[in-house]
């Protein structure tokens, strides 16, 4: 058993129920009150927003409850988006633990497999090789983050960069593992990749989705090996393509309240010629679009219709992300709303 | 039908619950006990439906405890055992605001974000507490008498109130003030004889669900001067600040000891506390002396609408000040007093939120009304009680005008809620402060749970209220775990 009982029920015992992980609450935009936790806003009870989340992780760490249907709905329902950690005003308090400790239980108890869908992690074929004998590898990764397509539009767009590198493919991160719970499982990936990097190696890894990018940078450890996001390598490097188009940016969690990268793709965006708009829920305080292969459509559907709401307010045309899975899902919700805006990956648009 | 699929009928299947996982969430609070298990939460979003489940619950005889968002602080919406849980948060409608009679017309789920974002466009605003965004405007206005930015300008937030629609325990739907009247809307809040309004002020859901409320407006005054007083002892405070609160020299007057300042001072090192609740008395003297600070300090401060009007309020006050030759403060290096400052404009403020900055998850306000002239008397053997049960409570007192009649004495109780025995002393020194606050003649504030205190003071006064009560609920089905007025054969 990997949690730590006393210190996870200290970290809990810090909400204060001040409910203010429901909203926007941070000066000067708190008087918007826009909502921010996509699962309390579609199912509405407390249990759906972090505060109710701590009580019931208290109560299980306790033992005063055991899970059961619901208790597992409330916790898979969570898109460990960070809007909360955001929010909450208790200093050095992260809410999201009692999600990610009750995922860690709900695995070790066998009751994950019920509720927990599992995407596919079929690694993406790559034929995107720029120079073979480069010790900088793009890590390809696999369906559930990406596809074939959009590896090879980032490849291109790498290697008219000059950027030497080489695949590194047939593999997952293990990031879905992670969010499941399951840190055994996680565990043996992370060092089987780990060793796979070292044998092949490899001195800096090219992450091109936010959720591995995230996970191989805060979740691994890679003592000699530089975890870079794509678009580092391509900053300064774009050209304008485009002329008085009005785009507003949407921060995906994992790059923007994770790893705290806002103003790197803004400053592409604004190179590549886009009139640069931001929407009222913006940076830290972005909401989630749900946009993960293992997260409740329906609440992924209400999250994304609100970001085209904020995009429409903001009078922008274009609506450009970062990463396939949150492209998709806000293209859906724009043609599900019937909205003129374009929604865009900017890995199709270097 | 079971009772369940009664409900169910009435809000949808997407609004009532009883499953495990959502009653267990609404199941919990800083206080020190352990909330009942309720049968179920139900989230209506319209009058109608608070009535088609009050008759409900009324023919089922099922309590019913509701709650506008639920961030008390002091067990008042505590659920009942195989009772529901009346989650008002959907019932978030502005119906209607009227600049020129300065009244707003509010649902209980309104919150104080949504209704500074709301009365932005008119330079106006209403009650807000110095509470985090989320939390209900109503319910801070009218059950909690709450203490917003205008406690010494206007009184207690009540001010406010200029008339209810409410849900009785029968199912009837009443309303107060002119509002009450077809022909008219809500500019008076009285309307024929004596004040219902007043049924609902501090009845913490006890006398009828309420479904919706005009509230008074105030213009913005962007205007402000403040000062901060510093006085060796409390006593030394109790009487030029009753003469500034009597003479209305200040619109804002707030003393408390340096919790606050510790708090929000963002290098706060929390290992000084030893691992325990609260906020060293100790280490909050040492923080003050590093900076040359007193032991007591006041925030005064003065609005206007315009600057003249602030010029000359200001040099009342000066002279009064500096012709008694008290200590000024200078804070204008400390960020968080500027935060602090703005706060009587209505504004949220960053440093409200880190009241609830603490250790160990258990928070109880304990609050009395008691007048200015009765400080020395009542808060230093508060000091020392809470030494004796192991706790360092720090203070905070608002002067209530519009003259200073009285003043609202908080302590703040932070301790850990998983240690047992740090609990059952939490109680104690409650219990023990009820006590002695009552025994003083301080009105309990919001101290919900031992209503057997005051009732020992003033029985004639609780055997009227539960007669309301059995007129307006007479089952007694409205939040009976609070105020103890639950009749002796439905106990
Ligand atoms: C950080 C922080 C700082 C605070 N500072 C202050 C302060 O400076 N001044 C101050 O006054 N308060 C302060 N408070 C208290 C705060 O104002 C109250 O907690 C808040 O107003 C309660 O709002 P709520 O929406 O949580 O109401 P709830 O706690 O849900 O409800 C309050 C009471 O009203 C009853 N009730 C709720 N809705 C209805 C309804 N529709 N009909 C009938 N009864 C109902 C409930 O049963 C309960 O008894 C602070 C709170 C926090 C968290
Ligand atoms: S998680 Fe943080 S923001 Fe949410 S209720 Fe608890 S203390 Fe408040
Ligand atoms: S991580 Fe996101 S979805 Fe989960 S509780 Fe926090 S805000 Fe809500």
């Amino acid at each position: 058993m990997t949690i730590e009982k006393e210190k996870v029920l200290k970290d809990l015992g810090l909400c204060a129920r001040c409910r203010q992980c429901r909203m926007v609450c941070e000066v000067p935009i708190a008087t918007t009150m826009l909502p921010i936790c996509p699962s309390g806003e579609f199912y509405k009870f407390d249990t759906y927003f972090a505060s109710g989340r701590v009580t019931l992780a208290k109560k299980i760490l306790l033992g005063k409850i055991d899970f059961d249907e619901s208790i597992l709905r409330a916790v898979y329902s969570c898109a460990l988006c960070g809007s909360c950690k955001q929010q909450c005003p208790i200093l050095n308090f992260d809410p999201m633990e009692a999600t990610t400790v009750m995922r860690e239980l709900a695995v070790e108890k066998g009751l994950a497999d019920s509720i927990y869908p599992m995407p596919d992690t079929t690694p993406i074929e790559c034929d995107c090789a720029a120079c073979a004998d480069s010790d900088t590898a793009l890590f390809v990764g696999s369906q559930a983050q990406s596809d074939a397509e959009t590896v090879k539009a980032i490849a291109t767009a790498l290697k008219k960069a000059s950027v030497c590198f080489k695949p590194f493919a047939g593999a997952d991160a293990g990031e879905y593992l992670l969010r499941k719970g399951d840190i055994k499982a996680f565990s043996a990936i992370k060092e089987s990749n780990t060793a796979a990097f070292k044998a092949a190696g490899i001195k800096k890894l090219i992450a091109h989705d936010p959720m591995t990018y995230k996970v191989l940078k805060q979740d691994y450890v890679l003592d000699g090996i530089e975890v870079v996001f794509y678009l580092e390598l391509l900053a300064g490097k774009v050209e304008a393509k485009v002329s008085g188009v009005k785009a507003t940016y949407h921060d995906p969690s994992y790059l923007g309240r994770y790893l705290g990268v806002y103003d790197l793709p803004r400053a592409i965006i604004t190179a590549l010629g886009y009139e640069l708009v931001e929407m009222v829920r913006t940076k830290e305080n972005a909401m989630s679009s749900g946009a993960f292969p293992d997260y409740i459509p329906a609440v992924a559907d209400l999250a994304s219709k609100t970001i085209i709401g904020d995009a429409e307010q903001a009078g922008a045309q274009v609506l450009i992300t970062v990463g396939r899975n949150a492209a998709v899902q806000l293209q859906k919700a724009a043609q599900q709303l019937g909205s003129a805006i374009v929604v865009k990956d900017l890995a199709t648009l270097l | 039908m079971d009772f369940a699929e009664r409900f169910i009928s009435i809000v949808g299947k997407k609004h009532f619950s009883t499953e495990l996982a959502v009653i267990e969430a609404y199941r919990d609070t800083l206080f020190p006990v352990d909330p009942e298990e309720p049968f179920g939460v139900i989230m209506p979003e319209t009058t109608e439906q608070v009535v088609d489940i009050v008759k409900l619950c009324n023919e089922i005889e099922m309590p019913i405890v509701p709650i506008a968002v639920g961030a008390p602080i002091n067990g008042m919406n505590l659920p009942v055992k195989n009772g529901l849980v009346m989650d008002m948060s959907r019932m978030n409608k502005i119906h209607d605001i009227d600049p020129d009679t300065m009244v707003a017309v509010i649902e209980p789920g309104v919150t104080i974000g949504q209704m500074i974002k709301a009365l932005e466009p008119y330079n106006l605003m209403t009650s807000y507490p110095n509470s985090s965004p989320p939390v209900s405007v109503l319910a801070n206005i009218i059950f909690l008498k709450g203490s917003g930015q205008h406690i010494t300008k206007y009184g207690t937030a009540d001010y406010y109130l200029q008339g209810v629609e409410a849900v009785l325990g029968t199912g009837e739907i009443m309303k107060t003030g002119s509002g009450a009247l077809d022909s008219s809307d809500w500019h008076f809040r009285y309307c024929l004889g004596p004040d219902l309004s007043g049924l609902f002020i501090g009845s913490l859901g006890t006398m009828g669900i309420v479904t919706k409320a005009a509230v008074k407006l105030a213009p913005i005054c962007p205007y402000t001067w403040s000062v901060a007083l510093g006085f060796d002892k409390i006593g030394d405070a109790v009487k030029p600040i009753n003469y500034i609160g009597k003479m209305k020299m200040a619109d804002y007057i707030n003393g408390q000891y340096w919790y606050t300042g510790v708090s929000a001072d963002t290098d706060y090192p929390w290992e000084v506390t030893g691992g325990k609740a609260a906020l060293p008395l100790d280490y909050m003297d040492k923080w003050r002396e590093s900076k040359g600070l007193t032991p007591v300090w006041f925030h005064l401060a003065i609005e206007g609408i315009d600057e003249r009007e602030v010029a000359v309020r200001r040099q009342m006050l000066e002279e009064y000040i500096d012709g008694l030759g008290i200590k000024r403060l200078d804070m204008s290096n400390d960020s968080w007093y500027h935060v602090r400052d703005t706060q009587i404009q209505g504004t949220i403020s960053s440093v409200a939120a880190r009241f609830c900055r603490h250790r160990g998850g258990g928070w109880s306000s304990l609050v009395f009304i008691a007048p200015v002239k009765k400080w020395g008397e009542i808060l230093d053997p508060v000091i020392e009680m809470g030494r004796k049960y192991g706790f360092d409570p720090t203070y905070l007192l608002k002067v209530f005008g519009p003259y200073a009649h009285t003043s609202q004495c908080r302590f703040v109780l932070s301790y850990n809620k998983s240690d047992p025995d740090e609990r059952a002393r939490a109680k104690k020194f409650t219990q023990e402060f009820t006590q002695h606050a009552v025994a003083n003649g301080g009105v309990i504030h919001r101290q919900t749970l031992q209503p057997g205190v005051v009732m020992a003071h003033q029985p004639e006064y609780y055997a009227l209220l539960k007669q309301l009560k059995k007129i307006v609920d007479p089952k007694c089905i409205l939040n009976r775990g609070v105020l103890g007025l639950v009749p002796e054969d439905q106990e």
